[in-house]
């Protein structure tokens, strides 16, 4: 049973093997769902770089990705971590240096989308706080929220662009982008992932937030990379992202952790 | 008792939601929702409280060298445990090997160490997932030499060595018939009532190359006449069961499937 399915490995991946089965047209049929399977994954979980370097590009590059790294694992929308990598040293990308970035996107939207459901913070939760009680607060990421710095190429709105042409079935039009370094934040609120374009202060803050820090740790934190950023409005943009969750994450301490109102009444 | 039900695609969540046919029901490859939420999740849950749904497998490799892996068996129970599902079915068929994933399912030679080691993997599969399974007979494409059983007397000795049922895909019987030159009405003749939880129908096309002596399991046009005479003369044999019509390419506005099901419920239901 093993050797036989040794053999069928071979003859899947080499036409040229020889074997039992060798010259039997049916073999090019599991042949050709094999590789349809991968490829058809990798399309649908980077669209945007498939939009980007067309479908043929992307079906003979993607190819080679299937070659070296083959799924591992058979839920198939899961496939491609390693993809944004390759396409870093994949050398017909070189000259477009976006595409890996462009690629990461891909796969932060992925993981956003089926990331498990949690319930956003309310603004009202940290408006009624005052600042000793705000310093000592951790703030949550919601299991959805994916964030990123692209310093290379404006990744976010060529991203944005790139997508909503997509759901248009439009032209993407790019003339006008301005190319400088962006920060990206997807959240998903349940219906659909929700895509914000950041500055570089709010993607070190949800850093910060990420690590466990608390929020004085997350506004030094933004204050490093930009000194005149204004941290009310980058807080209250995140927010209003639904970026952060309402629930207590278990590993917080008593003081800081974001639990109900009540809780913070007694603890501050 | 299910009568006629469609294959599911997110895309139709909606129709799915506002059809109020009755008796109709829903299938999904459970591996497309092993995810730990969101809409996609979110939407098939929706349509659970509506109509009953099925979940069918296409990546346990319960003939694969190695036992079914225990994380996919994870995200089988946690799925299962959040749709409650009519029925639960796989193959008779491999998709990894060594770990790789070959997303297809590959053929198996029928021997008797074969058949201990698919029931062991079907037996620990049902065990984790606490359902049994409904085992579907896979399309074929190729003439292996080495089986000691038939298809159908090697499903009928793996279902009563692990306690699992049968699901017969009507459309993969013809399709095996046509490629491996062997008598479709036989075959089909051939499995045994008493183990059939579950028929799938689906389209089917020539292949590019070798025409009508190649046919591929496409599921992505209209059941054909031929595979629907098959069926007819399948249940007029062992009466009426929960039949899927399978649709995963070119797939039509949800209206057009449900008017296929309709027309193939209505001459299901007709006595003999």
């Amino acid at each position: 049973m093993n050797e036989f399915q040794r053999l069928f490995v071979q003859a899947l991946f080499d036409p040229d093997a020889g074997g039992p089965l060798a010259g039997q047209p049916g073999l090019r049929v599991y042949r050709n769902t094999v590789m349809a399977g991968c490829l058809d994954a990798l399309e649908a979980n980077f669209p945007t770089v498939c939009q980007f370097v067309g479908s043929e590009w992307f079906r003979a590059a993607a190819r080679i990705h299937v070659d070296q790294h083959p799924p591992l694992e058979p839920a198939l929308m899961r496939y491609g971590r390693d993809f944004p990598a390759f396409i870093d040293g994949f050398a017909p990308a070189a000259e477009m240096p976006c595409l890996a970035d462009l690629a990461r996107a891909d796969w932060m939207h992925l993981e956003s989308l089926f990331a498990s459901d949690d319930e956003p913070l309310p603004p009202s939760r940290v408006a009624g706080l005052d600042p000793p009680r705000l310093g000592a607060l951790r703030l949550r990421p919601r299991a959805s929220a994916r964030w990123g710095w692209f310093g290379a190429a404006p990744i976010a709105t060529l991203w944005q662009r790139h997508r909503a042409a997509r759901q248009a079935g439009a032209e993407t039009h790019l003339a006008d982008v301005v190319w400088r370094a962006e920060g990206l934040l997807l959240v998903c609120d349940g219906e659909a992932v929700h895509d914000w374009l950041l500055e570089r202060p709010a993607i070190a803050f949800l850093d910060a937030c990420a690590a466990g820090g608390t929020l004085l740790d997350s506004t030094a934190a933004a204050l490093a990379v930009d000194a005149d950023c204004d941290l009310a409005s980058l807080m209250r943009l995140l927010i209003h992202c639904g970026a952060f969750a309402a629930g207590d994450d278990g590993h917080s301490t008593s003081t800081g952790a974001l639990a109900p109102e009540s809780t913070q009444e007694k603890t501050a | 008792m299910l009568a006629t039900g469609l294959s599911l695609k997110p895309q139709h969540f909606g129709d799915a939601l506002a059809c109020t046919r009755e008796a109709l029901w829903f299938e999904v490859h459970a591996e497309n929702y092993f995810v730990a939420g969101g809409p996609r999740l979110a939407g098939l849950m929706r349509v659970r409280e509506r109509h009953p749904v099925s979940l069918h497998g296409v990546g346990m490799s319960l003939a694969g060298d190695q036992p079914p892996a225990a994380g996919h068996l994870a995200h089988w129970r946690e799925l299962i445990r959040r749709i409650e599902p009519v029925l639960v079915s796989e193959h008779l068929a491999w998709s990894s090997w060594q770990g790789v994933c070959l997303p297809d399912l590959l053929p198996v030679v029928r021997t008797k160490q074969a058949l201990q080691r698919i029931a062991d993997h079907v037996g620990q599969a049902q065990d984790a997932l606490g359902r049994a399974l409904a085992i579907e007979n896979p399309t074929h494409y190729l003439r292996i030499d080495g089986h000691e059983y038939s298809e159908v007397d090697f499903l009928t000795e793996l279902a009563s060595r692990s306690g699992c049922g049968l699901l017969v895909d009507v459309n993969n019987v013809y399709v095996s018939a046509v490629n491996l030159g062997l008598d479709a009405g036989s075959l089909i003749d051939a499995f045994p009532a008493a183990l059939v939880r579950e028929v799938h129908l689906a389209g089917h096309s020539p292949d590019p190359l070798l025409g009508d002596a190649l046919l591929i399991d496409s599921h992505d046009s209209p059941v054909c006449e031929a595979v629907l005479a098959l069926h007819r003369r399948l249940i007029r044999r062992i009466g009426s069961r929960p039949t899927l019509i399978e649709r995963d390419a070119g797939i039509p506005p949800f209206a057009d499937l449900l008017a296929e099901c309709e027309r193939i419920a209505a001459t299901r239901e007709v006595p003999a």
